[in-house]
């Protein structure tokens, strides 16, 4: 089972941001502004996470904050290009299922394989 | 990733295949896309049973091979998937969700019920294999290790001082070393505390986390994790030797997470669910303000599309809406309301006698503080009537569940659209205008829906659309059942008339007169005698009860294209604005709503014999109320006409005098003059006499039966 | 008379089933109720005629804000109906209706006094003289020599017969009100 996934995301009209720095305590400051920033594309808004190589509480919540706002504008986030080190976190933090939910190829192999 | 995040992503997972799964079974009637629910519902099945054999979950995959196997078949087009095998299907999937819940709660071994249940919809299900034996494969690949006895269940409940990030700690890093102690069952991060985007400090704390932790160590160890945060955060750890009211008390410190955190107990596998719903019980009012319900929680996670929320978050607002408004209300038992309304009656009636002592004594003083009194009393009895006023909407939400059942019983596929469901009326009103609209409806589905072959010959969509809607209407509330349907067939009605000698074949009616004869006695004009209507007990019924409440009928059709049903109902039974005439000594009250214009006859009457005048060039029949009450003595000079309308016709009561408006509170005459028609009750006038409210309806009835003596099937004119 | 009649109500609830009747007459004849039945006595004023009823229903009054139907007794025992004079009463009476509590108001010539009639003294109705239906009565009282027809309000003011218009057919007493119809 790994958490990388969502390779077919590219299909998929929307905004792509690229999240370029870590998601921690030592980056959230200027983080908060890109991600509440990428809100204002159209949905679903893709936040590629391929370079982030760390996440820890602070970015966490700040993941958590753009969800809110984005359900709140009626707008879907994903989380694309997860590392297996921010899956991780995800997973402790018990959000591992928004890995699960995306859109996969071939729909009924989904899941823990 | 450990193993637990995986289990747990199983089960997130396994839900949402199983409400895919069920909602593609309640819709595989749906003859367009059957092919595609078939393939919705064994792609789920075959995906549990997968997933589940990958954890080792032993008991979902055998029960799931022989679900996947009858499936199969469906597939394959061996067996169809009809209503009996659509509703063992539903059963199974139950079944399903009952293994799931009980696998992510850490329950290996299904209890008695679970597994009896289990075993008899395996029998059921091998009755569809054909005999043949079903051999289960065990699948699984990954063996989940066994709970090791010594671990036990603990619950940390933990919310960080705002300050963690900043003093370097990350919270997660805590939930990384509590899974070094043992096996984390579930882990819920709590982000309530989240404040506006604008507001949100990026490095200040605002998680928590709820968490499920099966280890072996003891408290204290459990507690020690968090010893650097200790002074800085609100940390609970509930285990062994916390009893279920210790979960509840953890409930209600929390009021912000509400029922929420309630339901993460359970996640978590800390708290049964009884336990909860106990919970729940208690919390006595429910906390205001919710920053995050639960449906936002699982947007923000991702798993499930916001679209599918809505509908659900929305249902909870309402939930939560309506138990914060029990908690603001009373119950009052409906007697002491009535009792209440009687008195207030008494008030008014006592009110308007102090009012005319006042007026004959001429004392000005006297007369404003009257006035000012007159309105406090109209002002009290209207909130007192107000009391008894309800939403027609949980009457129309029955009517769901009949169309579902009439329309399945009568093979007919029919949609029921609802509008003007918060329309209040009177209580009393609402309880007896249930039978007649069930008719309504009914018989609107029964003659009014044609079947589906018929409708597409017609170009009509295959699904029949009955629709229920209410709104006000000058004091009155306006009801209305219509259909799409064939709409009423005249030529049929008039045969049928005919035939019944209810009309003579060379009478010329107009169209509502004609609609009109299907509220007549015995008259019904389906060809086909159903379970459910045609027997000729129907629409005259309806047309009498909503009489009784002082209300009338009307249809309207358009042949092809459907049929309107408008009842007119008052809002209240309890007071009536009424126009009071005299007749002999006697006064008489008639429904003001009614009342279309007053005409006095200067020049007399025509001779009895001839009863109809020409008003502005149109014949106006009249009834003289002087004959049908069969009051003695000739009648005056000088009478007068009231016109009243009623049904779409206007016609003539002759009386004696014509005395004005008034308010007046209804007293229903008692058991001894149920049998009287044409008096529909009574009510006490400011000198403290009776007067009788005319019941117009049934005296239009009673004069056109006597003027079409066929119609009448027995002389029910006694005077 | 009529005033002094209304203080009987009082201690009425206080009396059991022993045998005290308040005494009245119709026409010239003297009847009994059990006071037990018995509300109160009013004059009779202001009564609305309520139209197309059988004629031993004369009407309503306004009972302090309940509307009381009044039942005529001569009429209902198929004679000529009452003809009110000054001294013409209204006696309420509640009776158990199957379902509910009924109160009625029973038109009489004069109300007398209260007897006490011991049940010795009291002999079954006979099933023919009186020419009053058997099952309105429910004894014959002697008093003073004389009897006193003990009426069976219940019967009298039952609701099957008295109520709609259906019931006028089977009751001959009743032949009065089945005037034919009227058709406008």
């Amino acid at each position: 089972m790994t958490l990388t996934a969502a390779e077919s995301m590219h299909d998929i009209p929307g905004a792509s941001v690229k999240v370029e720095t870590d998601l921690t305590i030592y980056s959230v400051a200027e983080a908060k502004d890109t991600l509440l920033g990428a809100l204002a594309g159209p949905s679903p808004i893709s936040l590629d996470l391929r370079d982030v190589a760390e996440v820890d509480g602070a970015g966490i919540q700040l993941l958590l904050l753009v969800a809110r706002e984005a359900q709140r504008s009626g707008k879907t986030v994903t989380l694309d290009h997860i590392r297996q080190e921010v899956g991780e976190v995800l997973g402790l933090c018990g959000l591992g299922s928004v890995v699960s939910s995306w859109p996969v190829p071939g729909g009924s192999e989904a899941g823990a394989r | 990733m450990n193993l637990d995040q995986a289990l747990e992503t199983f089960f997130a997972e396994a839900r949402e295949l199983l409400q895919a799964m069920e909602d593609a079974l309640l819709a595989s009637d749906d003859a367009d896309s059957a092919e595609d629910n078939v393939n919705a519902i064994f792609r789920a099945a075959h995906t549990i049973k997968g997933s589940a054999g990958l954890f080792g979950l032993d008991g979902i995959v055998a029960f799931t091979h022989v679900l996947e196997s009858v499936l199969d078949r469906v597939r394959a087009g061996e067996l169809g998937l009809d209503a009996d095998l659509t509703s063992l299907l539903l059963s199974c999937r139950d079944q399903l969700c009952a293994l799931v819940e009980l696998a992510a709660q850490g329950i290996a071994e299904p209890d008695v019920a679970t597994a009896t249940a289990g075993a008899d919809l395996v029998q059921r299900l091998s009755g569809y294999l054909g005999g043949e034996s079903v051999p289960v494969k065990a699948t699984a690949q990954v063996a989940q290790p066994a709970a090791r006895s010594d671990q036990v269940h603990w619950h940390v409940s933990v919310r960080f001082g705002r300050d963690t990030l900043r003093n370097g700690m990350d919270p997660v890093s805590f939930v990384r070393y509590l899974a070094t102690l043992g096996e984390l069952v579930h882990v819920e991060t709590i982000a309530t505390g989240l404040p506006e985007a604008a507001a949100m400090d990026p490095e200040t704390c605002y998680l928590g986390f709820e968490i499920g932790l099966r280890t072996a160590v003891t408290r204290e160890r459990i507690e020690d994790v968090f010893v650097f945060v200790k002074d800085d955060c609100d940390l609970r750890v509930l285990g062994p030797g916390n009893t279920a009211d210790d979960y509840v008390q953890l409930i209600r410190s929390m009021p912000d997470e509400d029922t929420r955190l309630g339901e993460i107990l359970v996640s978590c596998g800390s708290l049964s669910r009884e336990s909860l719903d106990l919970a729940l019980e208690q919390q006595s009012v429910a906390p205001k303000g919710m920053a995050h319900p639960l449906g936002e929680i699982l947007v923000q996670r991702g798993t499930v599309e916001p679209k599918v929320v809505e509908a659900g978050l929305e249902k909870q607002r309402q939930t939560r809406e309506r138990r914060t408004q029990e908690g603001q209300s009373v119950r009052v038992d409906a007697t002491k309301l009535d009792q209440l309304i009687d008195l207030v009656g008494e008030l008014v009636i006592a009110g308007s006698s102090v009012g005319m002592i006042g007026q004959k004594a001429g004392i000005s003083e006297l007369n404003e503080a009257v006035s000012t009194l007159a309105r406090l009393v109209e002002g009290v009895r209207d909130r007192a009537l107000q009391l008894r006023m309800v939403q027609i909407g949980g009457t129309f939400n029955r009517f769901k569940r009949v169309v579902h059942d009439v329309s399945r019983e009568l093979g007919k596929d029919i949609d029921l659209l609802i509008s003007g469901e918060d329309t209040e009326l009177d209580k009393t009103v609402v309880e007896q205008i249930n039978d007649p609209l069930t008719h309504l409806v009914r018989n609107s589905i029964d003659h009014g829906i044609e079947s589906a072959a018929e409708r597409a010959t017609r170009g009509k969509p295959a699904k029949g659309t009955v629709r229920l809607n209410a709104y006000h209407d000058s004091g009155n509330i306006v009801i209305e059942v219509s259909d799409d349907g064939g709409g009423l067939k005249r030529e049929r009605i008039l045969a049928k008339a005919v035939e019944r000698g209810l009309i003579a074949p060379e009478q010329t009616l107009s169209d509502s007169e004609v609609y009109d004869l299907i509220f007549e006695p015995g008259f019904s004009t389906a060809a086909a005698v159903t379970n459910l209507s045609g027997r000729g007990v129907g629409l005259d019924v309806v047309k009498r009860n909503v009489a009784a409440l002082r209300g009338s009928i009307e249809v309207n059709s358009d042949e092809g294209k459907g049929t309107s049903f408008k009842v007119h109902l008052p809002l209240t039974l309890a007071i009536i604005d009424g126009f009071l005439v005299r007749i002999a000594d006697s006064t008489f009250v008639v429904p003001l709503d009614m009342v279309d214009e007053c005409l006095e006859m200067e020049r007399g009457l025509p001779p009895t014999g001839r009863d109809y005048l020409n008003v502005r060039g149109q014949v106006l029949p009249f009834v003289r109320l002087r004959d049908v009450f069969g009051v003695a003595g000739g009648s005056q000079l000088r009478q007068s006409i009231v016109v009243v309308k009623q049904a779409g016709k206007r016609f003539g009561l002759v009386v004696d005098t014509l005395l004005g408006e008034a308010q007046t509170v209804i007293k229903p005459l008692g058991k001894m003059f149920q049998g009287l028609k044409g008096i529909s009750g009574s009510t006490i006038l400011g000198d403290g006499k009776v007067a009788l409210i005319l019941d117009i309806p049934a005296l239009v009835e009673r004069v056109e039966h006597g003027e079409t003596a066929t119609l009448g099937k027995k002389d029910r004119l006694v005077a | 008379m009529n005033a002094n009649a209304q203080m009987i109500a009082e201690p009425a609830a206080t009396v059991a089933e022993s045998g005290q009747y308040l005494t009245f007459l119709l026409g010239a004849e003297l009847f009994a109720i059990g006071i037990l039945a018995i509300k109160e006595i009013i004059e009779f004023n202001e009564l609305t005629t309520v139209p197309m009823m059988p004629s031993c229903i004369r009407g309503v009054i306004n009972l302090r804000g309940a509307v009381v139907p009044v039942v005529d007794l001569a009429a209902r025992f198929g004679r000529e109906p009452t003809a009110t004079t000054r001294r013409t009463c209204i006696v309420i009476v509640e009776v158990q209706d199957s379902a509910e509590r009924l109160v009625v108001g029973v038109i009489v010539d004069a109300v007398n006094e209260v007897l006490e009639i011991a049940p010795s003294e009291i002999e079954p109705a006979p099933t023919f003289g009186t020419r009053i239906r058997t099952d309105f009565i429910r004894g014959m009282g002697k008093v003073g020599g004389k009897f006193v027809v003990i009426l069976a309000v219940n019967r009298i003011l039952a609701l099957d017969d008295v109520a709609g218009l259906e019931g006028l057919q089977l009751n001959g007493e009743l032949a009065d009100a089945a005037k034919p119809a009227v058709t406008v």
